[in-house]
């Protein structure tokens, strides 16, 4: 209903080190959305595919090896300033419940998986337009 | 008290000995004294006898010595002869004294006195008349004679006084002989009897002496088993007095957390590295447990965590202090405090908490693939799916959908357990939790062929973890739509109960038996179930449920009629006591009656939900024949109406009530699907509002009913200029006048010069602080002022219960958006000027 005043969304960039969450997530966007989708295998390939083209939302995994989200998701901040997107995090860990903790640190969302793939859209977009 | 008795019995015994013995004494003085009495009397009457035996021989002497004169003539005779005769006479008057007080003897005496003084003088004669030559002459002879007699006479009265001497001796002496017998045998017995009284006493002292010197072993038995399980304890002990000075403590202790010695109380924390839960921050030294317990306080299992030169690896304690006050045995006033290592225990939940997490993690992940896969499979995503394989993959997605339920609730369960269940509490409208959790479920009934019912009788804030309520709500509802038989309804009630909102999920299924009622709250319980639904839950949804409801401080219940239904209920505290919508089987409508003329029962219920938070006393109507009904019996303050109603148009009702006396002036607000006809111009049409239906206009059209009403003055206390300048100009748009406060004593004057109607409080101000002003106004008989506190602090209920006036709402700014604010501010001007209305239509009636 009040969209129209958050910024459209149109690039997405999906960080996951598990290729089947990768998969998944990447088809239910691409089939059911018209945003162009992006994705990393880790927290590195993330950062290197956000400063090469900011993305206008990035969904984190929260554990990953090496790089976790949230180091991730700081360095994002520092490097990109400004032109920091939105960022929805995706935890296994967490339920829906214990967000504030993670909404404190800045990230517009969290999606806790499992998630529906039919339904992600309608909820990064809830998230999105909650924010504004 | 076995002490006590032995010496007073000491006491007792010593007390009779010594009377004993003094009784002896002065019995024994007295008993002397009368011995040497009876023999002085004796000795006296033997000096009596003596000076009798003397008269008869002086006078036997002086007649022996006047016959030698007589026939020799001879001075030397004469010479002894007076010297005789002196003798008896001093001895008749020695006789005469000694006898004195013996009235027996007097007459003896007497006579005696007298025969002596004659003889003498018949002796005498002799002497001198006759010469010795003269001595045979008959004369002579005569006075001889006469002599002899006297002698005769004398001698008769001597032995008689003798023997009257001689009997009072023998009297004497007996009674003297049988004096001392009496005497020496009391004395004897007196005697007797102290020996035994200081053997009795002798007897109890070694009794007592032996009775301490067990008590001493047993006491020192007694110290030795306690300083052995002291000892022996894994838990440290400390005893400090008043001073804080450790005056016992054993080796546990000193392990614990490193050597004791004694210092100043306010020492401690950092003496012996004391830190509070977060093991950073250094615990504060007067709310350590012993210092709390210095105070009187008893205090339980505090958890803290211990670092320092002594425990260099770190320590986790939990601390239980009491207070010794002073007993009848003992004087001694101070505290005790026990402490245990629960590093281990800690370091498990740590684990545990880990391990829950990864495992969380590593099941969740999979499950993630599977559940997507499935799920764009089912949704069409990867392509075409026949019937068949669509029913497959639908099993297979459900089933995943009730696995990951399971690790929820599992994960939910454990954060219960480990009363880790943090609140994200938010002030929310009760009836939209409701509504929300209706929709959520919808499908579900849908699928089972269950009609969903809400009857919502009451609305208004809740400050509650919406997510939390909503899972409640789901949980039940969705168990009623489980175990109802398709066709049935599951009714959702929301009313009002004391200070709280009572929510209760009504459905007609099989019932619960009686004898499984107790266990259903239980973990992992379901009702024993023949059939297949029984697969369908976990067996911890209820658990959950209560558990949450219960850390909101609500309480909840299951009532149930086998095979009839069950109604599973729970009630939340309420920010404010919720009023009834509906006064049930009444149309009188109540105080502040409102109308709501609407076919569309959800639409109708959120209409309804809005105006009873407003304060109005909602009727509602499904047509235009029920809300006639309705206007025939009551005169509403508002009236929202729809145009398309099923029995006709609700322009028909407006022309009718236009008609109607005083019909003219009630506010209309028109809710409809068409836009406004043109031909419709009421002046008391508020607004016309065109669906769908935006609850912010209702709020403004309501806010132009309110001012028709009158106006409240609102009175802001908060110490923030600019907080108070916002508030002001948000209050205006709704058309609310406002005066400031900047501190407590302003607020006092403003109370007492404006008398505003509505107070908004924020505590943290200067002084009087907000609290303070709370008192005050109560002691001033303003405790009825309605009353919004706004602080930065989380009140307890304890705190909101004292920081009460009449209507009062407590929200915390952190939490409370602008917009809740206000809508708080809105619900209570609306509540008091229909609270006004009301006041002046009475009057209009009375008068």
């Amino acid at each position: 209903m009040s969209s129209n005043s958050s910024k459209k969304i149109e690039k997405v960039l999906m960080v996951d080190d598990d290729a089947n969450i990768r998969l998944i997530t990447e088809m239910s966007l691409k089939k059911l959305t018209a945003w162009q989708i992006t994705v990393a295998a880790s927290g590195r390939e993330a950062l290197m595919a956000a400063e090469k083209e900011p993305p206008d939302l990035i969904l984190l995994d929260m554990m990953m090896p090496q790089m976790d989200g949230l180091t991730v998701f700081a360095e994002l901040k520092t490097k990109l300033g400004v032109d920091m997107p939105k960022v929805i995090l995706m935890t296994a860990k967490v339920q829906s419940h214990e967000v504030d903790h993670y909404k404190q640190l800045g990230a517009a969302g969290i999606i806790s998986k499992p998630f529906d793939p039919m339904t992600l859209p309608d909820q990064i977009r809830a998230i999105v337009n909650s924010e504004s | 008290m076995k002490q006590h008795s032995e010496v007073l019995r000491s006491v007792v015994v010593t007390a009779v000995l010594v009377v004993l013995l003094s009784m002896a004494a002065v019995f024994g003085t007295f008993q002397r004294s009368i011995q040497l009495q009876s023999r002085e009397w004796v000795i006296h009457t033997y000096q009596v006898l003596q000076q009798l035996e003397a008269v008869s021989s002086s006078l036997a002497g002086a007649e022996a010595a006047q016959s030698e004169y007589l026939q020799t003539g001879d001075q030397r005779y004469l010479e002894r002869y007076k010297t005789f005769s002196q003798r008896a006479e001093l001895a008749v008057n020695k006789v005469r004294q000694h006898t004195a007080d013996n009235p027996d003897q007097q007459i003896n005496i007497g006579s005696l006195f007298t025969k002596v003084g004659e003889k003498r003088a018949i002796m005498d004669e002799l002497v001198n008349k006759v010469s010795p030559r003269d001595a045979n002459s008959a004369s002579i002879s005569e006075t001889e004679t006469r002599s002899l007699r006297y002698t005769q006479e004398i001698q008769k009265i001597l032995d008689e006084m003798k023997q009257a001497e001689n009997k009072l001796l023998e009297e004497r002496a007996l009674e003297l002989a049988e004096n001392t017998q009496n005497g020496n045998l009391l004395l004897l017995l007196f005697l007797a009897l102290a020996v035994g009284a200081v053997l009795l006493l002798g007897w109890f002292m070694r009794q007592y002496l032996l009775g301490r010197i067990n008590l001493e072993r047993m006491l020192a038995a007694r110290a030795h088993q306690i300083q052995l399980v002291l000892d022996t304890m894994s838990d440290g002990v400390i005893l400090a007095d008043m001073d804080g000075k450790f005056v016992l403590f054993n080796p546990a202790a000193q392990q614990l957390i490193g050597p004791l010695y004694s210092m100043s109380p306010d020492k401690w924390s950092h003496h012996f590295g004391i830190f509070g839960t977060d093991q950073t921050t250094i615990f504060p030294a007067e709310e350590l447990p012993l210092a709390r317990a210095m105070r009187g306080e008893s205090v339980d299992d505090v958890e803290l965590y211990v670092k320092s030169p002594s425990v260099p690896s770190g320590r986790w304690i939990s601390v239980t202090a009491r207070p010794i006050r002073p007993s009848d045995d003992d004087v001694f006033q101070g505290a005790i405090v026990v402490f245990r290592d629960i590093s281990e225990r800690k370091e498990a939940e740590k684990r545990v908490s880990e391990f829950y997490s990864t495992v969380s993690h590593e099941l969740r992940t999979p499950l993630t693939s599977i559940r997507g896969s499935l799920g764009l499979i089912e949704g069409g995503i990867a392509g075409e799916v026949n019937e068949t394989t669509g029913q497959l993959v639908r099993i297979a997605r459900v089933e995943s959908d009730r696995l990951i339920r399971l690790i929820n609730d599992i994960l939910d369960i454990r954060k219960l357990e480990a009363g880790k269940l943090e609140l994200r509490k938010t002030t929310t409208q009760s009836e939209d939790l409701v509504e929300r959790s209706i929709q959520g479920c919808q499908g579900f009934a849908d699928e089972r062929g269950i009609t969903l019912l809400t009857n919502i009788k009451t609305g208004g804030p809740l400050e509650c973890d919406e997510d939390r309520v909503i899972q409640v709500i789901t949980n039940f509802v969705s168990n009623a739509i489980k175990f109802s038989k398709p066709g049935g309804k599951v009714t959702l009630m929301l009313q009002p109960a004391t200070a709280a909102f009572k929510f209760s999920i009504i459905d007609e299924g099989e019932g619960i038996p009686p004898d499984q009622m107790h266990k259903l709250f239980e973990k992992f319980q379901q009702i024993d179930q023949t059939d297949s639904r029984r697969q369908e839950g976990t067996g911890l949804g209820l658990a959950i449920s209560k558990a949450i409801v219960e850390e909101h401080g609500g309480t909840v219940g299951v009532e149930s009629q086998f095979g009839r239904g069950s109604t599973f209920w729970f009630e939340l505290p309420a920010v404010f006591s919720p009023a009834h919508i509906i006064k049930d089987d009444t149309t009188d409508g109540g105080d502040h009656p409102a109308l709501i003329v609407e076919d569309d029962a959800k639409l109708s219920h959120l209409l309804k939900a809005h105006l009873t938070q407003d304060g109005f006393d909602v009727l509602c109507a499904g047509t235009v024949a029920e809300a006639e009904a309705i206007l025939s019996k009551v005169r509403p303050l508002v009236v929202l109406l729809d145009i398309n109603l099923p029995d006709g148009n609700g322009l028909d009702l407006l022309t009718k009530l236009d008609g109607q006396a005083g019909g003219g002036e009630i506010p209309v607000i028109v809710i409809t699907g068409g836009s406004q006809s043109s031909d419709y111009g009421n002046p008391t049409l508020v607004d016309w509002i065109t669906k769908p239906f935006d609850s912010q206009r209702l709020t403004r059209a309501l806010d132009k009913v309110r001012q028709g009403f009158g106006s409240a003055q609102v009175l802001i206390v908060e110490d923030d200029p600019s907080t108070r300048s916002v508030l002001k100009e948000q209050l205006k748009t709704l058309g609310i006048d406002c005066r400031e406060a900047p501190d407590g004593q302003q607020a006092l004057i403003e109370l007492h010069e404006h008398e505003p109607d509505l107070l908004i409080l924020d505590l943290e101000i200067p002084a009087p602080s907000g609290s303070q002003l709370i008192d005050q106004m109560k002691s001033e008989g303003n405790g009825s002022k309605p009353l919004i506190v706004y602080t930065a602090s989380d009140l307890t209920e304890e705190q909101k219960q004292r920081l009460s006036l009449g209507l009062t709402a407590h929200l915390t700014k952190s939490r409370t958006s602008e917009e809740q604010l206000l809508n708080t501010v809105r619900s209570f001007v609306s509540r008091l000027l229909l609270e006004k209305v009301r006041e002046s239509n009475k009057e209009v009636i009375d008068g």
